[in-house]
Protein backbone atom coordinates (compact mmCIF):
# COMPACT_ATOMS: atom_id res chain seq x y z
CA UNK A 1 0.00 0.00 0.00
CA UNK A 2 1.50 3.73 -1.43
CA UNK A 3 1.39 6.51 1.54
CA UNK A 4 1.84 8.79 -1.29
CA UNK A 5 -1.89 10.01 -1.59
CA UNK A 6 -1.45 10.16 2.38
CA UNK A 7 0.80 12.48 1.76
CA UNK A 8 -0.98 14.30 -1.14
CA UNK A 9 -4.07 14.88 1.39
CA UNK A 10 -2.09 16.04 4.18
CA UNK A 11 -0.44 19.17 2.01
CA UNK A 12 -3.83 19.59 0.54
CA UNK A 13 -5.45 20.12 3.87
CA UNK A 14 -3.25 22.92 4.62
CA UNK A 15 -3.52 24.41 1.48
CA UNK A 16 -6.91 24.08 0.10
CA UNK A 17 -8.43 26.41 3.57
CA UNK A 18 -5.51 29.32 2.65
CA UNK A 19 -6.58 29.38 -0.99
CA UNK A 20 -10.51 29.44 -0.17
CA UNK A 21 -9.42 32.20 2.25
CA UNK A 22 -8.11 34.17 -0.52
CA UNK A 23 -10.78 33.68 -3.01
CA UNK A 24 -13.13 35.07 -0.43
CA UNK A 25 -11.31 37.68 0.42
CA UNK A 26 -12.70 41.41 -0.04
CA UNK A 27 -11.93 43.40 -3.44
CA UNK A 28 -10.46 46.65 -1.70
CA UNK A 29 -10.10 49.32 -3.62
CA UNK A 30 -6.39 49.05 -4.49
CA UNK A 31 -7.21 45.98 -6.45
CA UNK A 32 -10.28 47.63 -8.32
CA UNK A 33 -8.00 50.41 -9.01
CA UNK A 34 -5.41 48.47 -10.41
CA UNK A 35 -7.80 46.17 -12.47
CA UNK A 36 -8.92 49.01 -13.73
CA UNK A 37 -5.84 50.85 -14.65
CA UNK A 38 -4.79 47.58 -16.41
CA UNK A 39 -7.80 47.40 -18.52
CA UNK A 40 -7.72 51.12 -19.60
CA UNK A 41 -11.39 51.86 -18.24
CA UNK A 42 -12.27 54.39 -15.72
CA UNK A 43 -14.60 53.26 -12.90
CA UNK A 44 -17.49 55.21 -12.07
CA UNK A 45 -19.92 54.13 -9.08
CA UNK A 46 -22.43 52.06 -10.97
CA UNK A 47 -19.59 50.15 -13.10
CA UNK A 48 -17.20 50.24 -9.98
CA UNK A 49 -19.64 48.17 -8.24
CA UNK A 50 -20.08 45.45 -11.28
CA UNK A 51 -16.29 45.17 -11.64
CA UNK A 52 -16.13 44.37 -8.00
CA UNK A 53 -18.77 41.81 -8.18
CA UNK A 54 -17.51 40.39 -11.05
CA UNK A 55 -13.75 39.92 -10.04
CA UNK A 56 -14.70 38.77 -6.38
CA UNK A 57 -17.69 36.14 -8.14
CA UNK A 58 -14.76 35.16 -10.94
CA UNK A 59 -12.45 34.32 -8.33
CA UNK A 60 -14.74 32.57 -5.87
CA UNK A 61 -16.16 29.88 -8.99
CA UNK A 62 -12.70 29.83 -10.54
CA UNK A 63 -11.41 28.41 -7.35
CA UNK A 64 -14.17 26.05 -6.37
CA UNK A 65 -14.23 24.85 -10.02
CA UNK A 66 -10.26 23.78 -9.86
CA UNK A 67 -11.22 22.51 -6.68
CA UNK A 68 -13.59 20.24 -7.75
CA UNK A 69 -11.60 19.34 -10.67
CA UNK A 70 -9.49 17.85 -8.26
CA UNK A 71 -11.44 16.17 -6.02
CA UNK A 72 -14.28 15.14 -8.23
CA UNK A 73 -12.80 12.38 -10.15
CA UNK A 74 -11.43 10.75 -6.59
CA UNK A 75 -15.05 10.65 -5.35
CA UNK A 76 -16.51 9.14 -7.74
CA UNK A 77 -13.57 6.53 -8.42
CA UNK A 78 -14.68 6.00 -4.47
CA UNK A 79 -18.26 5.63 -4.89
CA UNK A 80 -18.21 3.53 -8.27
CA UNK A 81 -15.19 1.11 -7.81
CA UNK A 82 -14.30 1.57 -3.93
CA UNK A 83 -11.05 2.45 -4.87
CA UNK A 84 -8.89 5.38 -2.59
CA UNK A 85 -7.33 7.89 -4.86
CA UNK A 86 -6.18 11.28 -4.66
CA UNK A 87 -4.86 13.58 -7.51
CA UNK A 88 -4.42 10.05 -9.61
CA UNK A 89 -2.73 8.63 -7.12
CA UNK A 90 -4.15 5.59 -5.36
CA UNK A 91 -3.09 3.66 -2.71
CA UNK A 92 -2.71 0.53 -4.40
CA UNK A 93 0.01 2.43 -5.97
CA UNK A 94 -1.07 3.16 -9.01
CA UNK A 95 -0.33 6.33 -10.75
CA UNK A 96 -1.90 8.99 -13.24
CA UNK A 97 0.07 11.89 -12.86
CA UNK A 98 -1.63 14.17 -15.19
CA UNK A 99 -5.38 13.58 -13.58
CA UNK A 100 -4.68 16.09 -11.18
CA UNK A 101 -3.42 19.02 -13.43
CA UNK A 102 -6.69 17.98 -15.86
CA UNK A 103 -9.07 18.08 -13.37
CA UNK A 104 -8.01 21.35 -11.97
CA UNK A 105 -7.70 23.12 -15.26
CA UNK A 106 -11.35 21.65 -16.53
CA UNK A 107 -12.57 22.87 -13.27
CA UNK A 108 -11.06 26.37 -13.69
CA UNK A 109 -12.26 26.54 -17.72
CA UNK A 110 -16.17 25.77 -16.31
CA UNK A 111 -15.85 28.05 -13.01
CA UNK A 112 -14.26 30.65 -15.33
CA UNK A 113 -17.50 30.12 -17.89
CA UNK A 114 -19.27 30.47 -15.36
CA UNK A 115 -18.56 33.64 -13.79
CA UNK A 116 -18.89 35.45 -16.99
CA UNK A 117 -22.38 33.81 -17.72
CA UNK A 118 -23.93 34.15 -14.32
CA UNK A 119 -22.79 38.00 -14.08
CA UNK A 120 -26.23 40.28 -14.19
CA UNK A 121 -25.49 43.27 -16.48
CA UNK A 122 -27.58 46.55 -15.46
CA UNK A 123 -30.58 46.79 -18.42
CA UNK A 124 -32.93 49.85 -19.63
CA UNK A 125 -35.76 48.56 -19.38
CA UNK A 126 -37.36 51.38 -21.46
CA UNK A 127 -35.10 51.62 -24.31
CA UNK A 128 -33.34 49.37 -26.38
CA UNK A 129 -29.77 50.65 -27.55
CA UNK A 130 -26.86 49.30 -28.87
CA UNK A 131 -23.60 50.36 -30.06
CA UNK A 132 -23.03 50.35 -33.60
CA UNK A 133 -19.01 48.88 -33.74
CA UNK A 134 -18.78 45.79 -34.36
CA UNK A 135 -17.32 43.03 -31.80
CA UNK A 136 -14.48 40.86 -32.45
CA UNK A 137 -12.50 38.29 -30.94
CA UNK A 138 -9.41 40.10 -31.54
CA UNK A 139 -10.18 43.11 -30.17
CA UNK A 140 -10.62 41.28 -26.75
CA UNK A 141 -7.32 38.71 -27.01
CA UNK A 142 -4.06 38.98 -28.57
CA UNK A 143 -3.48 37.49 -31.72
CA UNK A 144 -0.44 35.79 -30.61
CA UNK A 145 -2.81 33.60 -28.02
CA UNK A 146 -5.16 32.85 -30.87
CA UNK A 147 -2.34 31.55 -32.82
CA UNK A 148 -0.81 29.99 -29.89
CA UNK A 149 -4.48 28.05 -29.23
CA UNK A 150 -4.35 26.94 -33.07
CA UNK A 151 -0.88 25.33 -33.24
CA UNK A 152 -0.90 23.83 -29.73
CA UNK A 153 -4.43 21.93 -30.41
CA UNK A 154 -2.48 20.86 -34.66
CA UNK A 155 0.15 20.02 -32.50
CA UNK A 156 -1.56 18.31 -29.76
CA UNK A 157 -4.06 15.98 -32.63
CA UNK A 158 -0.61 15.04 -34.41
CA UNK A 159 0.60 14.31 -31.34
CA UNK A 160 -1.80 11.67 -30.47
CA UNK A 161 -1.60 9.94 -34.39
CA UNK A 162 2.06 9.72 -34.13
CA UNK A 163 1.54 7.79 -30.59
CA UNK A 164 0.54 5.37 -32.53
CA UNK A 165 3.41 5.39 -35.03
CA UNK A 166 6.47 4.91 -32.69
CA UNK A 167 7.84 1.12 -31.77
CA UNK A 168 7.12 0.31 -28.12
CA UNK A 169 9.19 -2.27 -26.06
CA UNK A 170 6.17 -4.90 -24.93
CA UNK A 171 7.85 -5.50 -22.00
CA UNK A 172 7.52 -1.97 -21.12
CA UNK A 173 5.06 -0.31 -22.34
CA UNK A 174 1.32 -1.49 -23.77
CA UNK A 175 1.28 -0.36 -27.63
CA UNK A 176 -1.78 2.22 -27.86
CA UNK A 177 -4.41 1.06 -29.59
CA UNK A 178 -5.57 3.31 -33.00
CA UNK A 179 -9.27 2.97 -31.97
CA UNK A 180 -8.34 4.73 -28.51
CA UNK A 181 -6.28 7.45 -30.85
CA UNK A 182 -8.23 8.38 -33.37
CA UNK A 183 -11.26 8.87 -30.57
CA UNK A 184 -8.51 10.83 -28.47
CA UNK A 185 -7.17 12.86 -31.69
CA UNK A 186 -11.37 13.82 -32.39
CA UNK A 187 -11.85 14.86 -28.94
CA UNK A 188 -9.00 16.93 -28.55
CA UNK A 189 -9.68 18.72 -32.34
CA UNK A 190 -13.25 19.19 -30.80
CA UNK A 191 -11.68 20.69 -27.91
CA UNK A 192 -9.28 23.27 -30.11
CA UNK A 193 -12.31 24.49 -32.30
CA UNK A 194 -14.71 24.51 -29.51
CA UNK A 195 -12.40 26.83 -27.11
CA UNK A 196 -12.33 29.57 -29.88
CA UNK A 197 -16.01 29.07 -30.53
CA UNK A 198 -16.53 29.39 -27.00
CA UNK A 199 -14.56 32.70 -26.55
CA UNK A 200 -16.21 33.87 -29.81
CA UNK A 201 -19.37 33.21 -28.25
CA UNK A 202 -18.44 35.10 -25.43
CA UNK A 203 -17.29 38.36 -27.30
CA UNK A 204 -20.93 38.04 -28.92
CA UNK A 205 -23.19 37.94 -26.43
CA UNK A 206 -25.63 40.45 -25.98
CA UNK A 207 -24.83 44.17 -24.75
CA UNK A 208 -27.14 46.48 -24.48
CA UNK A 209 -25.62 49.96 -24.81
CA UNK A 210 -26.72 51.50 -20.97
CA UNK A 211 -23.81 54.03 -20.47
CA UNK A 212 -20.52 54.67 -22.08
CA UNK A 213 -18.52 53.67 -18.51
CA UNK A 214 -20.76 50.30 -17.96
CA UNK A 215 -20.20 49.12 -21.91
CA UNK A 216 -16.03 49.99 -21.32
CA UNK A 217 -16.35 48.02 -17.92
CA UNK A 218 -18.64 45.30 -19.73
CA UNK A 219 -15.81 44.98 -22.65
CA UNK A 220 -13.01 45.02 -20.27
CA UNK A 221 -14.90 42.05 -17.85
CA UNK A 222 -15.43 40.34 -21.06
CA UNK A 223 -11.58 40.55 -22.09
CA UNK A 224 -11.13 39.07 -18.73
CA UNK A 225 -13.49 36.72 -19.45
CA UNK A 226 -11.92 35.73 -22.42
CA UNK A 227 -8.39 35.40 -21.78
CA UNK A 228 -9.24 32.99 -18.37
CA UNK A 229 -11.04 30.55 -20.79
CA UNK A 230 -7.75 30.99 -23.30
CA UNK A 231 -5.14 30.51 -20.42
CA UNK A 232 -6.90 27.44 -18.72
CA UNK A 233 -7.85 26.36 -22.58
CA UNK A 234 -4.15 26.36 -23.14
CA UNK A 235 -3.25 25.06 -20.48
CA UNK A 236 -5.11 21.80 -21.28
CA UNK A 237 -3.42 21.89 -24.83
CA UNK A 238 -0.11 22.22 -22.46
CA UNK A 239 -0.82 19.51 -20.52
CA UNK A 240 -1.81 17.23 -23.52
CA UNK A 241 1.17 17.89 -25.08
CA UNK A 242 3.26 17.19 -22.23
CA UNK A 243 1.34 13.98 -22.05
CA UNK A 244 2.08 13.28 -25.07
CA UNK A 245 6.19 13.54 -24.72
CA UNK A 246 5.75 11.12 -22.07
CA UNK A 247 4.17 9.07 -24.03
CA UNK A 248 7.02 9.35 -26.75
CA UNK A 249 9.76 8.79 -24.31
CA UNK A 250 8.01 5.60 -23.33
CA UNK A 251 8.63 4.24 -26.91
CA UNK A 252 11.04 2.25 -27.90
CA UNK A 253 13.22 4.96 -30.04
CA UNK A 254 16.19 5.63 -28.50
CA UNK A 255 16.19 9.22 -29.89
CA UNK A 256 12.31 9.99 -28.37
CA UNK A 257 13.29 8.27 -25.16
CA UNK A 258 16.47 10.28 -24.01
CA UNK A 259 14.69 13.89 -25.48
CA UNK A 260 10.95 13.44 -24.97
CA UNK A 261 11.34 14.36 -21.02
CA UNK A 262 12.47 17.96 -21.05
CA UNK A 263 9.59 19.00 -23.86
CA UNK A 264 7.46 16.72 -21.36
CA UNK A 265 8.73 19.23 -18.10
CA UNK A 266 8.45 22.33 -19.93
CA UNK A 267 5.16 22.02 -21.39
CA UNK A 268 3.67 21.15 -18.01
CA UNK A 269 5.31 24.07 -16.68
CA UNK A 270 4.34 26.16 -19.06
CA UNK A 271 0.70 24.69 -18.19
CA UNK A 272 0.43 25.77 -14.84
CA UNK A 273 1.88 29.31 -15.79
CA UNK A 274 -0.63 30.08 -18.59
CA UNK A 275 -3.58 28.98 -16.29
CA UNK A 276 -2.10 31.52 -13.79
CA UNK A 277 -0.96 34.40 -15.47
CA UNK A 278 -3.06 34.86 -18.84
CA UNK A 279 -6.61 34.82 -17.16
CA UNK A 280 -5.20 38.10 -15.05
CA UNK A 281 -3.36 39.48 -17.66
CA UNK A 282 -4.34 43.60 -18.12
CA UNK A 283 -5.82 43.84 -21.83
CA UNK A 284 -7.22 47.20 -23.18
CA UNK A 285 -9.67 46.25 -25.49
CA UNK A 286 -9.36 47.79 -28.56
CA UNK A 287 -13.10 48.36 -29.85
CA UNK A 288 -13.93 52.18 -29.36
CA UNK A 289 -16.79 52.81 -26.77
CA UNK A 290 -19.97 54.49 -28.36
CA UNK A 291 -20.71 57.08 -26.51
CA UNK A 292 -17.64 58.14 -25.13
CA UNK A 293 -16.07 61.40 -25.09
CA UNK A 294 -14.81 61.85 -28.42
CA UNK A 295 -17.26 59.26 -29.86
CA UNK A 296 -20.53 60.51 -32.18
CA UNK A 297 -23.85 59.58 -31.20
CA UNK A 298 -27.26 59.73 -32.00
CA UNK B 1 -22.42 55.56 -32.40
CA UNK B 2 -25.84 54.63 -30.49
CA UNK B 3 -28.59 52.92 -31.95
CA UNK B 4 -31.84 52.96 -30.17
CA UNK B 5 -35.49 51.14 -31.09
CA UNK B 6 -38.40 52.47 -29.79
CA UNK B 7 -40.56 49.22 -29.37
CA UNK B 8 -44.05 50.97 -28.45
CA UNK B 9 -43.67 53.34 -31.65
CA UNK B 10 -45.74 52.95 -34.58
CA UNK B 11 -42.80 53.02 -36.81
CA UNK B 12 -41.24 49.12 -37.81
CA UNK B 13 -38.43 48.77 -35.54
CA UNK B 14 -36.77 47.87 -39.12
CA UNK B 15 -37.38 51.28 -40.48
CA UNK B 16 -36.25 52.93 -37.30
CA UNK B 17 -32.88 51.36 -37.57
CA UNK B 18 -32.74 52.05 -41.67
CA UNK B 19 -33.47 55.84 -40.44
CA UNK B 20 -30.88 56.48 -38.03
CA UNK B 21 -28.16 54.38 -39.85
CA UNK B 22 -28.85 56.74 -43.02
CA UNK B 23 -28.97 59.52 -40.84
CA UNK B 24 -25.49 58.54 -39.18
CA UNK B 25 -24.15 58.60 -42.95
CA UNK B 26 -25.45 61.42 -44.13
CA UNK B 27 -24.13 63.62 -40.85
CA UNK B 28 -20.67 62.17 -41.64
CA UNK B 29 -20.31 60.24 -38.23
CA UNK B 30 -20.10 56.53 -40.43
CA UNK B 31 -17.85 57.08 -43.03
CA UNK B 32 -17.67 54.89 -46.52
CA UNK B 33 -15.89 51.94 -45.20
CA UNK B 34 -16.89 51.93 -41.96
CA UNK B 35 -17.88 48.41 -40.79
CA UNK B 36 -21.61 47.43 -38.87
CA UNK B 37 -22.06 44.89 -36.93
CA UNK B 38 -22.90 41.56 -37.45
CA UNK B 39 -26.86 40.77 -38.09
CA UNK B 40 -26.79 38.66 -35.19
CA UNK B 41 -24.89 40.69 -32.62
CA UNK B 42 -27.02 43.75 -33.37
CA UNK B 43 -30.19 41.63 -33.38
CA UNK B 44 -28.89 40.63 -29.84
CA UNK B 45 -28.05 43.81 -28.26
CA UNK B 46 -31.13 45.44 -29.65
CA UNK B 47 -33.39 42.52 -28.18
CA UNK B 48 -34.93 42.25 -31.51
CA UNK B 49 -35.19 39.05 -33.74
CA UNK B 50 -32.03 38.41 -36.54
CA UNK B 51 -34.79 38.77 -39.04
CA UNK B 52 -35.53 42.17 -38.38
CA UNK B 53 -31.79 43.87 -38.53
CA UNK B 54 -31.44 41.46 -41.49
CA UNK B 55 -34.56 43.40 -43.01
CA UNK B 56 -33.26 46.88 -42.33
CA UNK B 57 -29.60 45.73 -43.86
CA UNK B 58 -31.14 44.92 -47.02
CA UNK B 59 -33.37 48.40 -47.17
CA UNK B 60 -30.18 50.03 -46.62
CA UNK B 61 -28.44 47.67 -48.91
CA UNK B 62 -31.12 48.60 -51.80
CA UNK B 63 -30.66 52.31 -50.71
CA UNK B 64 -26.95 52.25 -51.65
CA UNK B 65 -25.91 52.57 -48.13
CA UNK B 66 -24.21 49.42 -47.56
CA UNK B 67 -22.83 46.82 -49.24
CA UNK B 68 -22.79 43.36 -47.79
CA UNK B 69 -19.55 41.50 -48.24
CA UNK B 70 -20.65 38.15 -46.98
CA UNK B 71 -18.00 36.56 -44.37
CA UNK B 72 -16.43 40.00 -44.14
CA UNK B 73 -19.51 41.75 -43.10
CA UNK B 74 -21.79 44.93 -43.92
CA UNK B 75 -19.48 48.12 -44.80
CA UNK B 76 -20.96 51.51 -45.14
CA UNK B 77 -20.42 51.93 -49.16
CA UNK B 78 -21.69 56.14 -49.26
CA UNK B 79 -25.09 58.01 -48.68
CA UNK B 80 -28.22 56.89 -50.17
CA UNK B 81 -28.86 57.17 -53.35
CA UNK B 82 -31.48 59.23 -53.74
CA UNK B 83 -30.83 63.07 -54.23
CA UNK B 84 -30.54 65.24 -50.67
CA UNK B 85 -32.88 67.69 -49.98
CA UNK B 86 -33.00 71.35 -51.75
CA UNK B 87 -31.47 73.95 -49.24
CA UNK B 88 -34.92 75.40 -48.81
CA UNK B 89 -36.33 72.36 -47.66
CA UNK B 90 -33.77 71.72 -45.57
CA UNK B 91 -34.35 74.95 -43.76
CA UNK B 92 -37.88 74.55 -43.70
CA UNK B 93 -37.72 71.12 -41.89
CA UNK B 94 -35.22 72.10 -39.65
CA UNK B 95 -37.58 75.19 -38.69
CA UNK B 96 -40.15 72.80 -38.14
CA UNK B 97 -37.81 70.29 -36.03
CA UNK B 98 -37.13 72.68 -33.88
CA UNK B 99 -40.54 74.06 -33.16
CA UNK B 100 -41.25 70.69 -32.68
CA UNK B 101 -38.77 69.63 -30.16
CA UNK B 102 -39.58 73.02 -28.62
CA UNK B 103 -43.55 71.69 -27.58
CA UNK B 104 -41.96 68.23 -26.05
CA UNK B 105 -42.67 66.31 -29.45
CA UNK B 106 -40.42 63.21 -30.13
CA UNK B 107 -39.45 62.46 -33.51
CA UNK B 108 -42.20 60.11 -34.11
CA UNK B 109 -45.01 62.56 -33.16
CA UNK B 110 -43.22 65.34 -35.54
CA UNK B 111 -43.24 62.64 -38.26
CA UNK B 112 -46.55 61.39 -37.82
CA UNK B 113 -47.53 65.35 -37.76
CA UNK B 114 -46.28 65.52 -41.31
CA UNK B 115 -47.25 62.40 -42.73
CA UNK B 116 -51.23 64.07 -41.49
CA UNK B 117 -50.28 67.25 -42.82
CA UNK B 118 -49.14 65.33 -46.03
CA UNK B 119 -51.99 63.32 -46.43
CA UNK B 120 -54.64 66.39 -45.73
CA UNK B 121 -52.95 68.74 -48.39
CA UNK B 122 -53.86 65.95 -50.61
CA UNK B 123 -57.04 65.71 -49.76
CA UNK B 124 -57.59 69.87 -49.98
Amino acid sequence: MSDFPLVIALVLALSVPVVLARAYAKVNDKLLAEWAQTHGVELTPESRRMVARYLRRSRVLRTWGALAGLFLPSLVELALNGRVQLLGFGTDGSAAPYAGPIGAFVGYLVGSLYAEVSLARPVDQVRRSASLVPRELADYLPARLLRAQRALGIAAVLGVLVLGLVPYDAREAAEPEWLSLLTGAAVVAAFAVGLEALERWLVRRPQPFTSPSLVAADDAIRAQSVHSLAGSGLALLLVLCSGICVGLAASDVDVLRWTMWAPALVALFLSIRACLEIGHRGWRVRRPIAGAPGMPST
Amino acid sequence: MILEVDPRSAVPPYEQLRQQVTALVLGGALAPGARLPAIRQLANDLGLAGGTVARSYRELESDGVVTTHGRHGTVVSGPPRQPPPSAELLAAARHYAAHASNTGATLDDALTAVRVAFATGKAA
